[in-house]
């Protein structure tokens, strides 16, 4: 086939005789055909179109063709697309782009693009087809607007007991943490015994004339009352309900329900239960852990744990040299978990529990409400209904090889347990600040299960793990291990497609979280994925299995409060508590989750790694993980970036896996990825250099005052300020601190990111951030480890978006600070 | 949220505005639209940048105005016990109480615009940190602990006596290098 064009042959396209005749070639004509992978795209769907262009005949020439776009949706407001024209290389066939649907956020019918091939390069048209049409489904049922950000009341409802010998004291603390005032008005308490695991009898005790006000948002009310201990009979277990008559849509998205229970066993002297009594176990005849073969956050063979489902091979700790070499095994390092109590008792525990090491935060009159009869070495928790504390203490240290139940991570770990949370007092005592009573001073590796919405960096919490990590373990610093938040999915009165990606309530609701001294862990699923609960943020450092909800898929299997009538199992959840062969006394629980059951995973490699290792420090710890950690491998766990169109420009509220300046990767669902046991014990058998990262300095707040300054409302250009860190050359960050102030009449429309000189980027607010509900004020110090390794010297910019229309505010400073030292 | 937990606190009584006299005075004499007089003084609880006013049923027997323009209430209804602030007429926060049993001293932040509980420990730097258990004696403290790696003490209170009186009365006493508040944190929960 030929054509009109030619190709010139020879003259350098010069007419000069002297360089010889100039040949005219006739061009091989070619044809170009368009086609795309699919039609149809959903708004905010992540999905993406293959838009392919073909050649043919393939031409020993280069080739361009562009693309040109008609119907009514528009490119980078509806759609985009990576590219509009394709230049062919010789003999190139195909080329192809990536068309993705933005989310413009507003409610409207499916709009159509159709693509057309169009500027061609010389003998080249188009064939057939030379178009196609691609519908973008809306995803929204009606606008995005004011009335559904604002939401209801939103109704916590939470009760602290203390007791004496004949009265037990209830409080009843009612939160609204929603944007309405509550409707509730009255609780009531009702007692019963409880039969069988599961199982209620008649009414012991019944409160009901508890009169609940109007609570607005963001506020709460406490009531009291008492139950009577007299009416108990000995040797019974007795459950508390405690419930406001709040309607459904008040609690917790309706996803919770307005109720809390608790419970709570007689002894033999008819006085609450508040010491741990060694149960009457005969010593198996066989070693081996019964329970173990369930334990996927070992060794993940897609074992389903008592649940419906199985998980997938290999996503797990990645400990499998240990469990075959059988070491180390953590023997001698001092482990705490600080927690709702500690069953020391246990008999999978008790051998590892260090006699006299524990504290009861209970038994000491700080406020007059003790527990009568406790004991100052015993945390026993006196609420039959579970103790968490014994849950995450089995993961850790369980005894291995005794025939009994399961085994930890770390087996032969010294154990300590203070209820520090029983008594939500005392800092300083549970988190290495006190010599005696108890003496904390002397624990390698804190456990710290817990979390707190609403609070905000303290003073008091920064001085005492700063205390801890650069005093204990002779100046080597103690390990501070912590849960990052179980609060994906709560979305405190609105939901928002991004939450989907970004989660709807960040990890940044807990002070505790943006302390660099912290080693903040997500939780992994047994399916290698994000566990669905599992809070997000860029102050995470590293994520651990946990598992789902122990029903359909797999939860965690560990310790429980001994014997059917008490503990998790006595709720009779289906799992190992109905399958009484493999848990013949009740003494296991196979639906513990949360990232409470992540942070210990980590802490009994931790303890590993220091039985391994002696002399690392707290920063090598975090070094090692961080430098060992793997991706998950869960299939929903890649994702793109999420760039949506405000106003008339495009923000990014959520990244994929970045990796940074200093090459870790990073992710605000995951930190640097799962922790790989095998893999941080290889490196340090490969030659790691022990406190070799220098000395760890922490550089003056670089603030600026920005007075005022208008944050533009829903405009994705937002306000884009920067800072220069003047820092030595050839330091290592090791954690930025950013603080933010400034006000809003509706926080929540914000987004924060850092982006440093390296040009890393990292979410440190994400928009619609659940836990902003109902605030007007910033003042806010956040953490991200997504700059670890970078040098910290240059321009950094910070990036705040309004994403929401109809609220407005200001920022008045912001500033940066860094720790640093000097990696090698 | 954004609680925000002083390390180092001072009292001092203030008028409302945190203006000084004469100006609150010129302020009053200028004044030409019909204003409410604040007369009462709320005692003001600083660190910092951060300050936070006391709050007692007797002193905010009137509606207060802070500096940033909530107004604080103090209401009863029944056995309950309501304080507020409120910006226009939307309450932006309020605390509940049962009037009938003792309850904990609130503070407002004038920088958070937030409730805050005042806990019942003080923490205390002595110049003889040996004299700890006879100045807790003194100021009818329930518990007295030392800390000596951390540098300092902790006084503990039962809800039958104020921190904030021991504080006032620690902060006088010159074998007291420093003593200070601590707000109670948000409540902690297992994960």
């Amino acid at each position: 086939m030929t054509g009109n064009a030619s190709l010139v042959i020879g003259g350098c396209g010069s007419s000069d005789s002297r360089t010889g005749p100039t040949i005219h070639v006739p061009l091989t004509e070619v044809t170009a055909t368009l086609t795309a992978s699919r039609t149809d795209l959903s708004e905010g769907s992540l999905e993406e179109i293959e838009i392919a262009v073909e050649l043919n005949p393939p031409v020993n020439r280069s080739v361009s063709i562009g693309l040109v776009f008609e119907g009514n949706a528009s490119q980078n407001l509806d759609f985009e697309i990576d590219d509009d024209s394709f230049t062919f290389s010789p003999n190139q066939i195909r080329a192809s782009s990536k068309l993705r649907a933005l989310d413009d956020w507003l409610a409207e019918d499916a709009e159509t693009v159709t693509i057309r091939l169009s500027d061609f390069s010389a003998s080249t048209s188009a064939g057939d087809p030379s178009n196609v049409s691609i519908t973008i489904e809306d995803n929204l049922d009606e606008p995005f607007t004011e009335t559904e950000k604002r939401g209801s009341a939103e109704i916590f409802l939470l009760t602290a007991v203390s007791f004496s010998r004949e009265v037990a004291t209830l409080e009843l603390r009612v939160l609204n943490v929603g944007a309405k005032p509550t409707s509730a008005t009255r609780a009531w308490v009702t007692t019963r015994r409880l039969i069988q695991p599961g199982e209620l009898g008649q009414v012991v005790e019944e409160i009901s004339d508890i009169s609940i006000p109007p609570i607005e948002k963001r506020s709460a009310f406490v009531a009291e009352t008492n139950l009577d201990l007299q009416r108990y009979s000995s040797n019974e277990t007795y459950w508390i309900s405690t419930t406001v008559d709040a309607p459904r849509e008040e609690t917790s998205s309706g996803r919770l329900p307005n109720i809390d229970r608790i419970g709570f066993t007689m002894d033999q002297h008819g006085e609450i239960l508040v010491r741990c009594n060694e149960p009457d176990r005969a010593r198996p005849t066989e070693d081996e852990d019964p329970l173990y073969a369930h334990q996927w956050p070992l060794q993940n063979k897609g074992q389903s744990a008592f649940a419906v489902n199985g998980g997938k091979l290999g996503e797990d700790l990645s400990m499998a040299d240990v469990l075959t070499a059988g070491a180390p095994t953590g023997a001698g390092i001092n482990v705490a978990v600080v927690d709702t109590g500690l069953e020391i008792c246990h008999p999978d525990l008790s051998n590892n529990v260090v006699e006299g090491g524990s504290f009861n935060f209970k038994a000491i009159p700080n406020n007059g409400k003790a527990w009568h009869n406790a004991n100052a070495d015993d945390p026993y928790f006196f609420d039959s209904r579970g103790d968490h504390g014994t849950s995450v203490a089995g993961v850790i240290a369980a005894v291995a090889n005794n025939g009994f139940g399961i085994r930890g991570v770390a087996p032969e770990v010294r154990l300590f347990g203070f209820n520090f949370l029983s008594e939500q007092c005392c800092q300083e005592d549970a988190l290495g600040g006190s010599s005696e009573a108890p003496n904390s001073e002397q624990i390698d590796v804190f456990n710290l299960s817990f979390g707190s919405l609403g609070s905000q960096y303290n003073e008091p919490d920064n001085s005492i793990v700063r205390y801890g990590t650069s005093h204990l373990r002779n100046g080597l610093g103690a390990i501070y291990v912590k849960s990052a938040g179980n609060t994906f999915g709560l979305c405190i009165h609105f939901e928002h497609q991004v939450h989907a990606l970004t989660g709807c309530s960040s990890s940044s609701g807990d002070g505790l979280n943006d302390l660099p001294y912290v080693m903040v862990v997500g939780a992994l699923n047994a399916s290698g994925g994000r566990a669905s609960y599992s809070s997000a943020g860029s102050n995470l450092w590293v994520s651990a299995p946990a598992g789902e909800y122990g029903v359909s898929n797999p939860a965690t299997v560990t310790t429980d409060q001994y014997g059917r009538e008490r503990g998790y199992s006595s709720r009779n959840f289906p799992g190992l508590a109905r399958e009484v062969s493999s848990d013949p006394f009740g003494d296991y629980y196979s639906n513990f989750n949360g990232t409470s059951a992540a942070a210990p995973h980590v802490s009994g490699v931790v303890a590993l790694l220091l039985e391994e290792e002696p002399t690392l420090t707290w920063r090598d710890v975090k070094h090692v993980l961080a430098s060992s950690a793997r991706r998950p491998g869960g299939l929903n766990n890649s994702a793109t970036d999420v760039r949506v169109m405000i106003g008339s420009r495009l923000a990014t509220f959520y990244h994929d896996w970045i990796t940074n300046g200093a090459g870790f990767d990073f992710h605000n669902h995951f930190g640097f990825g799962v922790v790989d046991a095998d893999a941080a014990l290889a490196l340090l058998r490969d030659g790691f250099q022990p406190n070799n990262l220098g000395e760890q300095s922490l550089s003056d707040w670089f603030s600026v005052s920005t007075d005022g300054l208008h944050i533009p409302d829903h405009d994705g250009s937002g306000v884009e300020l920067q800072i220069n860190l003047d820092l030595p050359t050839g330091s290592n960050i090791e954690g930025l601190q950013l603080h933010v102030s400034g006000t809003h009449e509706n926080l929540t429309d914000l987004s924060i990111e850092l982006e440093s000189p390296s040009g890393t980027k990292s979410i440190m607010n994400p928009v619609f951030n659940g836990i902003l509900v109902g605030e007007e004020i910033l003042d806010w110090r956040l953490l991200s480890n997504a700059f670890y390794g970078e040098a910290p010297r240059g321009p950094w910019t910070l990036r705040v978006i309004d994403a929401a229309e109809g609220d407005t505010g200001t920022l008045d400073s912001w500033g940066l600070r860094a720790w640093y030292g000097t990696h090698p | 949220m954004w609680r925000k937990l002083a390390s180092q606190f001072s009292f001092r009584t203030t008028r409302p505005h945190g203006l000084s006299a004469w100006l609150f005075c010129v302020l009053l004499l200028l004044a030409v639209a019909p204003i409410v007089a604040q007369t009462q003084k709320l005692t003001e609880i600083s660190h910092s940048e951060q300050t936070f006013l006391l709050l007692s049923d007797s002193e905010l027997e009137e509606p207060y105005t802070t500096e940033s323009g909530a107004v604080l209430r103090v209401e009863r209804y029944g056995d309950l016990l309501r304080f507020t602030a409120t910006r226009g007429s939307v309450i932006t926060r309020s605390q509940w109480f049962d009037a009938t049993r003792s309850r904990p001293h609130l503070v407002f932040g004038t920088g958070d615009n937030r409730f805050h509980e005042v806990d019942n420990r003080v923490l205390v730097k002595l110049i003889d940190p040996g004299r700890l258990e006879a100045i807790a004696t003194e100021v009818n403290a329930v518990r007295a602990k030392r800390y000596p790696g951390l540098g300092y003490s902790v006084l503990w209170f039962s809800p039958r006596h104020s921190p904030i009186d021991a504080v006032k009365q620690l902060q006088s006493d010159q074998r007291v290098k420093h003593a200070e508040l601590q707000l109670k944190r948000p409540l902690m929960i297992p994960l």
